[in-house]
C-alpha cells in the first residue's frame, strides 16, 4: 500500500474512533430557542421559585487539599420566589466553628441561593453549550424517584454535572459536581422534602446590600455616570447576564454578571470617584477611591473558583469564576480601554 | 566525421551518393568484354594514344547499357524528401560503438541498491510517523499559547490576601465559607 493509502486508512480510523454517539433522548443539540424548548423541564425554570417546600440537604464541597466543608441545610421555597437557606446541624470542617458559620451563612444566604446550587440560569446558552443525557435510570431521593440526568459541557472548559430530577415537581433533589478532570468538586442531596411546608414561622431571605439593575441594553457608562469597564473577551460559551451596581458599605461596585448558562462569572470593578458625577451626588454616599498604580492582581484559587483581585488602570477589580486563570486574565485585559 | 558532417550540411550529397552506389549489387561484365579487350590490346602497340583511347570508347559504346535498379531511384527520392532525418539515422550508425566503463554499472548497482532499500524501510517507517503524527494532532487536547498578559499577577499564598467582597464572592461561588487554607 502506498504512503498516501496508509494515511488516509489512518484518517479514516481515526475519524470512526473519535466520532461521539448521540445522547440517549437527544439526538441533536439545536441551538436557540428550539432547543432550549425541547430540553427538560429543569432547563427551562428554576423549579425552587415555582413550587412551595421546605427541605433538608446534604451539601459537601471538596477542598483543592485536605478535608473539605460539609453541612446540612435548610431549604425553604413559598413557591412565589421567597426563600430561606438556614444551616442545619452536621458542620464538618477543619477551618471554622459552628457559629462563625452560622453567621457567614447567614450574611451569603442570597449569595448562595442565586448562584451556589445547579440552576440554569440561561436556556438558550444552557442548549449551546451543554449537553443533556438521560440516562434512563430512576433513584430515590428523600422518598421520591427521580430521573438521573448528566448534563456536560460540550464546549470550552470540560465540566459536568450528575442530577437526580423529580419529575413531578421538576426539583433537582440531588447533584454532583465534576470538574474537568472528572473529579468530584461539589454534590447536594436532599434527606428530606415536604411539598407542604408550614410557611408561617419561615423568615425569608432579605438582601442585606443595595444593588441596583442596570439596562445592559444602554452603554452602562452613561447609566452609572461614570467611566465603566467592559470585559470584551469572555471565556468560551460566556454571555453577559446581568448588570448591577452594588453598594457594599461605603465603596460603589459595577457587577457584571456573565454565564454559560449555568455557571455565573464575576466581574466588578470600582466607580470611579474622579469621573463619577452625579450619581455619586444624587445618591449622597462616598464611590469607591481609586489610586492610580500599575495593573497588577492578587490569583487565588477557593474551590473550583478562581479568583483575581487587584488594580486595572485605577480601578479596583474582582474577577471570580470557574475558568481558568489565564482566562480571567484575558477578560482583565479586555476590559482595558 | 565533423568534416562530413559539415559537408552534408553544405548540401553536398556526394557522400550519399558513394553509400547508395557502393550499396547496389555488382553486375558481372559481358564474357565477350575480355576477348574484345585481349583482341585491342594485342594491337595496342601499333595505334597512338588517341586512337587507343578513341577504340576503347567504341568497345564501351558497344556494350549493354544496365538501366539503374528501381531501388536506387526510391532511396534518392526519400533522402532529398527528409534529408535531416536520414542525416541523423546515418551518422549514429557509423559512429565506433564504446564499452560502458565499469564505474558505470557499479553506479547503476549502488542506485538500485539504495531504492531497494528507500522502499523497504524508509517508506515504512515514513508511514508511521504520518500515522503517528495524525494520531497525536487528533488526539491531543487543545493547549492554547499562554498570552503574555500587561497584567502582573501575584499568586496569594492565603486568602487573607484577597478583599472581603473578593473573597466573599469566591467562598460563595465554590461553597466554602469562612475557609482559609483552600488558596493555592
Amino acid at each position: 500500500m502506498k504512503l498516501t493509502g496508509w494515511i488516509g486508512l489512518c484518517l479514516a480510523l481515526l475519524a470512526g474512533a473519535c466520532e461521539r454517539g448521540t445522547p440517549a433522548g437527544f439526538p441533536e443539540q439545536p441551538t436557540g430557542q428550539e432547543a432550549a424548548e425541547s430540553l427538560p423541564g429543569f432547563v427551562r425554570r428554576d423549579a425552587r421559585l415555582r413550587v412551595a417546600h421546605s427541605g433538608i440537604r446534604r451539601l459537601e464541597f471538596a477542598a483543592l487539599s485536605g478535608p473539605g466543608l460539609a453541612f446540612d441545610e435548610r431549604i425553604t421555597t413559598d413557591g412565589d420566589g421567597h426563600y430561606a437557606l438556614e444551616p442545619a446541624q452536621g458542620l464538618e470542617s477543619t477551618t471554622i466553628d459552628n457559629g462563625s458559620f452560622e453567621l457567614l451563612h447567614h450574611l451569603r444566604e442570597g449569595f448562595f441561593f442565586r448562584y451556589r446550587d445547579f440552576v440554569v440560569r440561561d436556556a438558550r446558552t444552557f442548549a449551546r453549550n451543554w449537553r443533556v443525557i438521560d440516562r434512563g435510570q430512576s433513584t430515590l431521593i428523600a422518598g421520591r424517584t427521580c430521573a438521573r440526568f448528566r448534563v456536560e459541557r460540550a464546549l470550552g472548559t470540560a465540566c459536568a454535572y450528575e442530577l437526580c430530577v423529580d419529575p413531578t415537581t421538576e426539583l433537582v433533589l440531588a447533584s454532583e459536581e465534576y470538574d474537568g478532570s472528572g473529579s468530584l468538586v461539589a454534590s447536594m442531596t436532599y434527606a428530606s422534602i415536604d411539598l407542604t411546608p408550614n410557611l408561617s414561622r419561615v423568615a425569608w431571605h432579605q438582601s442585606g446590600n443595595e444593588e441596583t439593575s442596570l439596562d445592559r441594553a444602554h452603554p452602562l457608562g452613561e447609566q452609572i455616570q461614570a467611566r465603566s469597564l467592559e470585559p470584551r473577551l469572555l471565556p468560551q460559551g460566556y454571555v453577559p447576564l446581568e448588570a448591577a451596581v452594588v453598594r457594599a458599605g461605603d465603596d460603589a461596585w459595577l457587577k457584571l454578571t456573565y454565564c454559560d448558562g449555568v455557571q455565573p462569572l464575576f466581574f466588578l470593578h470600582s466607580i470611579d470617584a474622579n469621573s463619577l458625577g452625579k450619581a455619586a451626588q444624587v445618591d449622597g454616599q462616598r464611590i469607591g477611591a481609586t489610586p492610580r498604580s500599575p495593573s497588577s492582581v492578587v490569583a487565588c484559587q477557593v474551590g473550583s473558583a478562581t479568583t483575581l483581585q487587584g488594580t486595572v488602570d485605577g480601578f479596583e477589580v474582582i474577577a471570580v469564576g470557574k475558568v481558568s486563570q489565564g482566562e480571567l486574565l484575558d477578560l482583565l485585559e479586555s476590559a482595558r480601554p | 566525421m565533423e568534416q562530413r558532417v559539415a559537408q552534408e550540411l553544405d548540401g553536398d550529397r556526394s557522400r550519399r551518393l558513394y553509400r547508395v552506389l557502393g550499396s547496389l549489387v555488382r553486375q558481372a561484365a559481358p564474357p565477350g568484354l575480355d576477348e574484345r579487350v585481349a583482341g585491342h590490346f594485342s594491337e595496342a602497340p601499333r595505334v597512338g594514344d588517341e586512337e587507343r583511347g578513341r577504340q576503347q570508347a567504341e568497345v564501351l559504346r558497344a556494350l549493354d547499357v544496365q538501366p539503374a535498379p528501381p531501388v536506387l531511384e526510391r532511396l534518392l527520392n526519400e533522402e532529398l524528401e527528409l534529408p535531416l532525418r536520414h542525416r541523423a539515422e546515418r551518422f549514429p550508425g557509423s559512429l565506433g560503438r564504446l564499452a560502458a566503463p565499469p564505474e558505470l554499472e557499479a553506479r547503476l548497482n549502488a542506485t538500485a541498491r539504495r531504492r531497494n532499500m528507500r522502499r523497504l524501510l524508509l517508506a515504512p517507517a515514513l508511514t508511521l510517523a504520518a500515522a503517528g503524527l495524525v494520531v497525536w494532532l487528533v488526539a491531543r487536547q487543545p493547549t492554547p499559547e499562554p498570552r503574555a498578559h500587561r497584567i502582573t499577577v501575584v499568586q496569594a499564598s492565603s486568602l487573607r490576601e484577597l478583599d472581603p467582597l473578593a473573597r466573599a464572592l469566591a467562598e460563595g461561588l465554590s461553597g466554602f465559607a469562612g475557609s482559609s487554607g483552600e488558596a493555592r
